[in-house]
């Protein structure tokens, strides 16, 4: 069996006011980033609960990232 | 009108669910007259046999104690649900696996190792362990299989009714019979024998800032009756709990362990005190802060003593 | 040979069973007792903190 590289699945939770806005800058200024990070937008990254990484860990995802 | 037919069970349990419910007293009495009770093992002499042989619905409610720890805690609950028109889970080790769910933390090769081998009470030279069947010259002897993880009575069959504590207090249950007994049954799925709001909330304790520098253990100081736990540096789960126990351990100067469980909406009690710890520590900076929290002692087994089975994490790895 | 089995045996806090074999005179050839539960407190009261054990084995019995 081929060897398939490792893709991690991470879970983005980006505040609207820096860091998904410069996730969007980023598109629209055509940076490319890697597809594993799905974003999730919140308004604070303050509103991020434990309850939500945990969720995401136990749902398959393979990193939690809170920016903001 | 027919009378009531009212089942109790205990998977794993301790029995203290239903001396919580015998401790109605007299009351006892009361039910009686508008129940027979079916099945009982701890107060009645009936068999797993008789329950067979009841038709499918012939129970009106099954009172279900106690986590599914084996192979028979899960067969007599999905028996008693086929017999059971209604089915509660009752007590914290029902809804969520309670204090048996802790067992979630170790493996079962490690539990096996200490109980059966290790213990210092234990003398088994040849190490033997429970088997499922073991023949015997008369024939075959069986023995439940003990499972790998603890597991809520959710996980095995559907359930109506949810009654939370560790135990429920002897007058939220007399009041739930009394819902039963006048057949006013609320919504399937709701949680009954409770408030639907924190402990926090109806604590009469002076609350002011929320502001800690150093947790303690409870037997490190001695606190203010009068001034809120969790204020004075005790991981009191009053923000994450539900009420409805009377405020029994805040008023007897014990910090809430978090029995009732989380309120509605919040899956993870565990990850809600986090939350709520998160707010009220007072650190200047992150160095601090690891200070502060790690004076808290076994953290996931406080936040996670009545409900780890049932909570995101489920188990230790 | 004939078998009775009394499960689960009633009006005690835990669980039991026992398994009767009758030999053809009817007579007790041999009996059994049986304990189907283990939670194993032996084990996850190992890493809680001392002051909280007695909270925690107060669940091994609520009889
Ligand atoms: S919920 Fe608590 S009181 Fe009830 S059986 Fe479980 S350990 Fe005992
Ligand atoms: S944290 Fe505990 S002591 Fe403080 S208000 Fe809440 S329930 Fe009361
Ligand atoms: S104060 Fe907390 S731990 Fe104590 S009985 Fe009430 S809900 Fe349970």
């Amino acid at each position: 069996m081929a060897k398939t590289k490792f893709e991690p699945k991470i879970i983005g939770f980006l505040c609207n006011w820096c860091s998904y806005g410069g996730a969007d800058l980023a598109g629209v200024s055509r940076l490319q980033y890697p597809p594993n990070v799905r974003i999730i937008r919140l308004m604070c990254s303050g509103r991020v609960d434990p309850q939500f990484v945990f969720k995401a860990l136990s749902d398959g995802a393979d990193g939690v990232l809170v920016a903001g | 009108m027919s009378k009531l037919k009212l089942a109790s069970y205990w998977a794993a349990a301790c029995g203290g669910c239903d001396v919580a419910t015998l401790d109605i007293h007299e009351k006892i009495v009361d039910v009686a007259a508008v129940a027979d009770i079916v099945f009982w093992p701890i107060a009645v002499d009936f068999k797993y046999a008789d329950v067979e042989g009841y038709e499918d619905g012939f129970i009106d409610v099954c009172l279900f104690h106690g986590a599914i720890r084996n192979s028979e805690g899960e067969h007599i609950a999905k028996l008693l649900r086929k017999k059971s028109k209604v089915m509660v889970a009752f007590g914290s080790c029902a809804i969520s696996g309670g204090i048996p769910g802790l067992a979630n933390f170790k493996q079962k090769d490690d539990i096996f190792y200490r109980v059966y081998i290790e213990s210092q009470s234990t003398q088994n030279p040849q190490k033997v362990y429970p088997q499922t069947h073991y023949a015997v010259p008369e024939g075959v002897l069986d023995l439940p299989e003990f499972y790998k993880d603890v597991k809520s009575l959710s996980d095995v069959v559907d359930v109506d009714y949810y009654m939370p504590g560790c135990p429920p207090t002897s007058a939220q249950i007399w009041a739930v019979i009394g819902v039963i007994a006048s057949g006013a049954l609320p919504p399937k799925g709701a949680f009954v024998g409770c408030e639907n709001q924190t402990l926090c909330n109806t604590c009469t304790r002076a609350k002011t800032d929320k502001k800690v520098k150093k947790f303690y253990q409870p037997y490190q100081i001695i606190t203010d009756p009068e001034k809120c736990l969790l204020e004075q540096g005790l991981t009191c789960m009053g923000p994450v709990t539900r009420a409805g126990c009377s405020n029994q351990c805040i008023s007897a100067n014990h910090p809430c362990t978090g029995c009732y469980g989380p309120v509605e909406g919040v899956i993870d009690q565990g990850a809600k005190y986090i939350s709520a710890l998160a707010s009220v520590v007072d650190a200047d900076s992150p160095d601090e802060a690891d200070r502060i929290i790690s004076e808290i002692a076994d953290p996931a087994g406080l936040f996670y003593r009545y409900g780890l089975p049932g909570s995101l994490l489920r188990r230790a790895k | 040979m004939q078998r009775i089995s009394i499960d689960p045996i009633t009006r005690l806090e835990g669980h039991g069973k026992i398994e009767i074999f009758l030999n053809d005179a009817g007579g007790v050839e041999n009996c059994y007792f049986q304990i189907p539960e283990l939670r194993g407190f032996e084990k996850f009261c190992e890493g809680r903190p001392a002051d909280q054990v007695p909270q925690i084995v107060s669940r091994i019995c609520g009889v």
